[in-house]
């Protein structure tokens, strides 16, 4: 379940592809909100992967 | 029987210019209020003439008075410069004094420098690397005049150019003995210099100025602006090429990214058990994000190319690390700097505004003709080069036994800059600007062979591996993230190159994203540098975060 937010037009297909490779790269389940505080897809990219390894570490 | 030709018409010009001066003159000296006067009778129509135009050091007075001569008997002048800084180092085009230009850095005045050439304003010979500048200053760009500054000047006529001495011998040289006329700025006037850094020999000019020349804190990067993404980026780079290739000797490119390497040395670098294995010896500018690396003993000498605004007592009070002279304050030397940048070096990493799908970068962009600087020069394999280090060598293809090493070099770029604009692109802007410039050559600023290594916060990649354009292009694409260029690469592409080394994710290289903190920077605030220099780093106003 995907929940995003974000000041930036146009910018939707280009989060739509940040999360599509987050996915196929680490397959997870789980409800994700990401609010778009002007962050470039870079960083959006780094605040999912170290949620996954925090979500790793308490496995 | 035939005339004599006269060998020296160059050497008689030169008198007769500084006759036609004589009464503005006592000895060497003029009088601060006539400069315009002096410039008026010095520069003649069609000179080439170096203005001073460093990096950080400006001759703010003269290229002020440089706007106020006559343009009916001061036109068409052929200008030199190494950074095109100020508003008067174009105004003078507008003024119809100036007609033509060949220089090295535009970044301040890009924009205005584009437009100047549209309209047809401003003439570019070329844009040069620093190095390349300064050498035909002896070859085929031999100035007529140079106006440059100095700190302090004696009686004689001596200079001490100090902390900030950048590339002023290198231009006075030039013009000192090919009889150009050397006319200097000085701050002040005094009985004993602290040291000689250009003999009075060297200087037909000395015009005290009306204040201090500019000088610019062009380094001082807030360690408060660092950002998480620019942390896992350094931790990636130390991890996965200054250890994996052992790099002893190395230049940082001015920017964020490379000062929070500065800053997780002491931390990061601690951690993975690498001070004095790695970045010993510097050639780099003295940046403030330094000071806690030099202070936990990682290194061991920096030379500089300029000074920095806020450094000189910490430099002062470390003559083991800096260079110093016997006066007690450092020297800089931009062209001497630049040699070692090109052939004493394990490796530069800079970072850039686009990279192309091949692997070339630019940070010429559309309307914004920003030059090179130091780059090019810094960002190339020197083939000349013989000697070997580990890092050099490590880069040795093995399938060759005429081969030899290769110089690292890195760029680090977010995928998408802080525009939102991909940085990674099928076609550099700098394609465009070239017709629109009317360059012989696209404005490229590093070219794909000479990069080693591509670190974006997607990963590393080890682009000298690939063994063809096609696996270079796919390497790129693995770490080129959402951009048009990375949406190309394939999961299977990804997995093969990291099989083979070519492409390493944080996780290959173990690396945490959750580990990329500002906690993890060694110091966090210019306040946190001042206390590690022992109170010597003085910042300048603009970074000074309490009254």
């Amino acid at each position: 379940m995907l929940d995003i937010t974000t000041g930036s037009d146009g910018f939707g297909k280009v989060w739509q592809n940040v999360l599509n490779r987050f996915f196929a790269r680490y397959p997870l389940n789980g409800k994700f909100i990401v609010h778009d505080f002007g962050a470039t897809p870079g960083v959006v990219n780094l605040r999912l992967t170290q949620a996954m390894e925090a979500l790793k570490d308490e496995k | 029987m035939t005339e004599e030709k006269n060998w020296h018409t160059h050497r008689d010009a030169k008198n007769a210019r500084l006759a036609s001066a004589s009464s503005l003159l006592n000895g060497k000296f003029a009088k601060t209020k006539d400069v315009v006067e002096v410039l008026n009778a010095l520069i003649k129509p069609g000179d080439k003439v170096v203005l001073e135009g460093d990096n950080q050091k400006q001759a703010s007075f003269l290229s002020e008075a440089l706007t106020k001569v006559d343009p009916e008997r001061v036109h068409d002048l052929h200008m030199i410069m190494s950074s095109i800084s100020r508003p008067e180092h174009l105004d003078i085009f507008d003024l119809g004094i100036a007609s033509k230009m060949d220089f090295s850095f535009a970044g301040p005045q890009s924009t205005r420098v584009s437009q100047m050439i549209a309209d047809g304003t401003m003439t570019v010979g070329d844009i040069h690397t620093y190095l390349e500048l300064f050498g035909r200053l002896f070859i085929d760009l031999i100035p007529n005049v140079v106006l440059v500054a100095a700190d302090k000047v004696d009686h004689e006529g001596n200079l001490y150019t100090g902390f900030n001495t950048e590339e002023t011998p290198t231009i006075v040289e030039a013009a000192a003995f090919h009889d150009g006329i050397v006319i200097v700025q000085a701050n002040e006037v005094v009985d004993k210099l602290p040291r000689v850094d250009i003999p009075s020999d060297w200087v037909d000019i000395v015009i005290p100025a009306d204040k201090p020349y500019q000088l610019e804190p062009l380094f001082t990067r807030d360690p408060q602006a660092i950002t998480e993404l620019q942390i896992l980026m350094g931790m990636m780079a130390i991890k996965g090429i200054y250890a994996k290739h052992h790099v002893q000797t190395l230049n940082h490119g001015v920017g964020f990214n490379t000062s929070a390497i500065e800053l997780l040395l002491p931390t990061y670098g601690e951690q993975l058990g690498l001070k004095g294995k790695i970045c010993r010896n510097w050639e780099l500018n003295p940046t403030p994000t330094l000071i806690p690396a030099i202070e936990s003993g990682w290194v061991q000498s920096v030379h500089s190319f300029g000074g920095e605004v806020g450094m000189e007592k910490y430099i002062a009070a470390r003559p083991d690390i800096f260079f110093v002279g016997k006066d007690g304050t450092m020297r800089s030397n931009r062209a001497l700097g630049q040699v070692a940048g090109q052939y004493a070096l394990d490796m530069f990493v800079g970072s850039t505004l686009q990279i192309d799908q091949w692997g070339n970068s630019s940070t010429v962009t559309n309307g914004r003709l920003s030059g090179f600087g130091g780059a090019p020069n810094m960002g190339s394999n020197p083939t000349g080069r013989r000697h070997s280090t580990p890092a050099w060598q490590s880069l040795k293809p093995d399938d060759d036994p005429l081969a030899k090493g290769q110089k690292l070099v890195v760029q680090m770029v977010e995928t998408f800059g802080s525009n939102k604009k991909p940085v990674f692109v099928d076609h550099l802007d700098a394609e465009k600007v070239r017709k629109e410039a009317k360059l012989a050559n696209v404005p490229i600023m590093i070219y794909s062979e000479d990069t080693t290594h591509i670190v974006t916060e997607e990963g590393i990649a080890y682009l000298y591996k690939t063994d063809s354009m096609e696996e270079k292009k796919a390497a790129i694409e693995a770490i080129a993230g959402v951009t048009p260029v990375g949406l190309r690469s394939n999961p299977k592409e990804v997995k093969r190159l990291r099989e083979k080394g070519i492409v390493a994710l944080p996780e290959d290289l173990g690396v945490r994203r959750e580990d990329a903190k500002r906690s993890l920077l060694a110091a966090q605030t210019m306040d946190d540098l001042v206390e590690w220099s022992h109170g010597l780093y003085n910042p300048p106003a603009k970074f000074r975060s309490w009254s």
